[in-house]
């Protein structure tokens, strides 16, 4: 692996080798495998949790970080993203973290410059690294992945974090359920479902995404109100079914998820937070040392 | 109760029979049921036994949610025994709150209301999962709405399983028209308003309709062209619009103002129309008692109905009763996936109908001002 651009860069077994590092770099103490090496996050999308969580995981490896706001910058100056890339390569990074707003970014910039691109959300394309800290997460709670099941509820059909973890989690056994209003169901062999009562007895995992109804001035659904209304995972809902509740945050309190399933123990975001720091160690350990 | 000797209308013919109900529910239907003591008989003899009737797109008077009652007897005196009200009321079925108001409002009243509901809101799309989960029937739309609202709309439609109910217009083409383009359009010097309004619309609302299988109704089509492009979807035209032509506008008569307008006598396409409706939308005098482009659109035509349809349809020998019924009764009811039949173990909803009453109507703002129709409904008493 030379970018990490979708989950599909990784073998099943570079894979696993990820999660041992991962599993050690939960002790949250200072290592200091990337002292003297340059990390870059060059972010055209803003961002505070993705960013902050790869800042926090190269500082853990001693690396410095330097941060390019480019969302303020170069574009508007009318400078090309091939320039950008180049500026940027020459000042030597050893790793470069993409988050755009467009699909495909990432890939343009790996296909410029050598260094290697790590893509922290693209469009809505791929999410690579939360779809491995939410496979992490999974893991921590059943031995075995084989045949069980994950409702992924929300905004699929513009959802990176959904795209990235379909593709991750069914090389892995799972079997992935969509669950949407027709508005956010994107054309799939996937089985899907517009109903969660129809599906909440059969999964072990539910995974609510972050949904939005506005888009560039056209509403595609009520409001959120609206959407919550049938979508909003409740307690009432859960009941006491032995079920883990991902989300990939900053969770939209009683539109996603409600007030009293955030307090229950299957939920596991802040897991997810957690583990998101030790998974994206891993993966620049990888990157920038390989 | 027992009714004895009731022509019975079911969804597929007409037949005389015996029929006791028992608790609001009919318990036996056949010949000769014998009476048990102290059984109530009722004799039905040349009588009609029939399903109440759905009317679909009722508005009240004026709009508002006032009219309510008023609507309500209407409904009860003409045999009608569910309403399907149109969203746009004042203020219109787009909010929980109008929703709410209604159902409380109608909850008094003898005869059912189901809601439409509006598919655009104060801002853009409305809550239509909240407004379908609160009882909504349908979700109306008009066919000129913003192409991504209707979009969204039909997968609603999808999501909960309910149909579209679709007023055919294009608002600009129509422009500051008033009544149908043609030769009294012409002498009357009145603005008019193209059939294309409606037969382009028709195309492209069928062509959704087909695209995400869904459920349409087109609501009260008035050209030939509509009804010929529909293909796919349900289609309703208002009673009137069978019976007259644009001529009823002469002299400036506001009384036959309304919209979709009356264009030419629809009669003959009868056969690829499933649902008759009454258009009911009574103007109050004095929003009609003004030159006709100032006047208001509308007609009291809820209390006629089914006397209309009966006295011009069956009674003159254009179709037989049991297909009157299914326009009336039965089609409605599927199309909104509500209860409707005459068998053992169904509710008692139903009227008795006798087809030999006649009466002249006397109703100013009625089109049927000063004809003679065939027909009374009866109630059956409590059992």
């Amino acid at each position: 692996m030379r970018h990490l651009l979708d989950t599909t860069d990784l073998t099943v077994s570079e894979i696993e080798g990820l999660f041992e590092d991962a599993r050690e770099f939960l002790d949250t103490k200072q290592h200091r495998l990337l002292h003297n090496k340059l990390i870059l996050t060059l972010f055209f999308e803003n961002s505070t949790r993705t960013r902050s969580s790869f800042e926090v995981a190269a500082k853990r490896l001693g690396a410095e970080v330097v941060h390019l706001d480019v969302a303020q910058s170069s574009t508007k100056k009318g400078e090309t993203l091939n320039d950008t890339a180049k500026n940027l390569a020459i000042m030597g990074p050893d790793a470069i973290i993409v988050r755009h707003q467009h699909s495909g970014t990432p890939e343009l910039l790996a296909n410029m410059i050598d260094t290697p691109i790590l893509n922290a959300g693209d469009g809505a394309h791929a999410h690579p690294t939360q779809a491995l800290l939410d496979l992490f997460t999974i893991k921590q709670h059943f031995r075995r992945l084989e045949g069980r099941k994950i409702a992924i509820v929300g905004d699929i059909k513009n959802s990176r974090v959904a795209n990235s973890n379909i593709k991750l989690l069914r090389r892995f056994g799972l079997e992935v359920i969509l669950v949407a209003p027709p508005h956010f169901l994107p054309h799939t062999r996937l089985r899907t479902s517009y109903s969660l009562q129809e599906v909440i007895d059969e999964v072990d995992i539910v995974m609510s995404l972050r949904t939005q109804t506005e888009r560039h001035d056209h509403p595609i659904y009520g409001s959120l109100k609206d959407y919550a209304s049938d979508y909003c995972i409740t307690k009432e809902l859960f009941g006491d079914r032995d079920i883990l509740l991902l989300h990939p945050g900053p969770v939209h309190r009683n539109v996603d998820i409600d007030d009293a399933m955030m307090d229950d123990p299957r939920c596991k975001v802040l897991d997810q937070v957690k583990n998101g720091v030790a998974v994206r160690m891993a993966v620049l350990k990888k990157t920038v040392l390989g | 109760m027992i009714i004895q000797n009731a022509t019975l209308i079911d969804q597929y013919s007409d037949y005389v029979t015996d029929l006791r109900i028992q608790n609001g529910v009919i318990d036996k239907l056949g010949k000769s049921i014998v009476p048990l003591e102290g059984e109530k008989v009722l004799d039905a003899t040349g009588l009609y036994l029939m399903p109440k009737v759905m009317d679909i797109g009722v508005n009240f008077s004026d709009g508002s949610l006032k009219g309510v009652p008023r609507v309500a007897q209407k409904a009860y005196k003409g045999g009608v025994g569910t309403v399907i009200n149109s969203s746009k009321t004042t203020p219109p079925i787009n909010n929980e709150a109008a929703l709410e108001s209604l159902q409380l409002k109608s909850s008094f009243e003898k005869i059912e209301f189901c809601s439409l509901v509006n598919a655009k809101g104060e801002q853009g799309l409305s809550n239509l999962a909240i407004l379908l989960n609160k009882g909504g029937v349908g979700i109306e739309i008009d066919s000129d709405y913003d192409m991504n609202l209707i979009a969204r709309t039909f997968e609603y439609a999808k999501l909960k399983n309910v149909p579209i109910v679709c007023n055919a217009n294009s608002g600009s083409l129509q422009g500051n028209g008033i009544i149908h383009e043609g030769k009294v359009a012409a002498k009357l010097g009145l603005p008019g308003i193209s059939t294309l309004c409606e037969s382009a619309e028709v195309v492209k609302i069928a062509h959704m309709a087909d695209f995400y299988g869904v459920k349409l109704l087109f609501l009260n089509l008035s050209t030939k062209e509509g009804i010929d492009l529909s293909q796919g979807c349900f289609v309703s035209t208002s009673i009137h619009h069978l019976l007259f032509d644009d001529s009823a506008c002469e002299n400036y008569n506001t009384t036959a103002k309304i919209h979709p307008p009356l264009r030419e006598k629809l009669l003959d396409k009868l056969e690829q129309i499933d649902i008759l409706t009454s258009m009911h939308a009574k103007t109050s005098v004095s929003n009609k008692d003004f030159a006709f482009a100032e006047a208001s659109y509308g007609v009291d035509s809820l209390e006629e109905f089914l006397r209309v349809s009966y006295t011009h349809l069956v009674k003159s020998g254009v179709i037989g009763m049991p297909a009157l019924v299914d326009k009336l009764c039965y089609k409605p009811a599927s199309v909104f996936n509500i209860e409707c039949s005459i068998e053992e173990g169904a509710p008692a909803e139903m009227i008795l109908f006798d087809p030999t009453a006649a009466a002249v109507v006397n109703n100013p703002n009625s089109l049927y001002e000063g004809q003679t129709l065939y027909g009374r409904v009866i109630h059956l008493p409590a059992d």
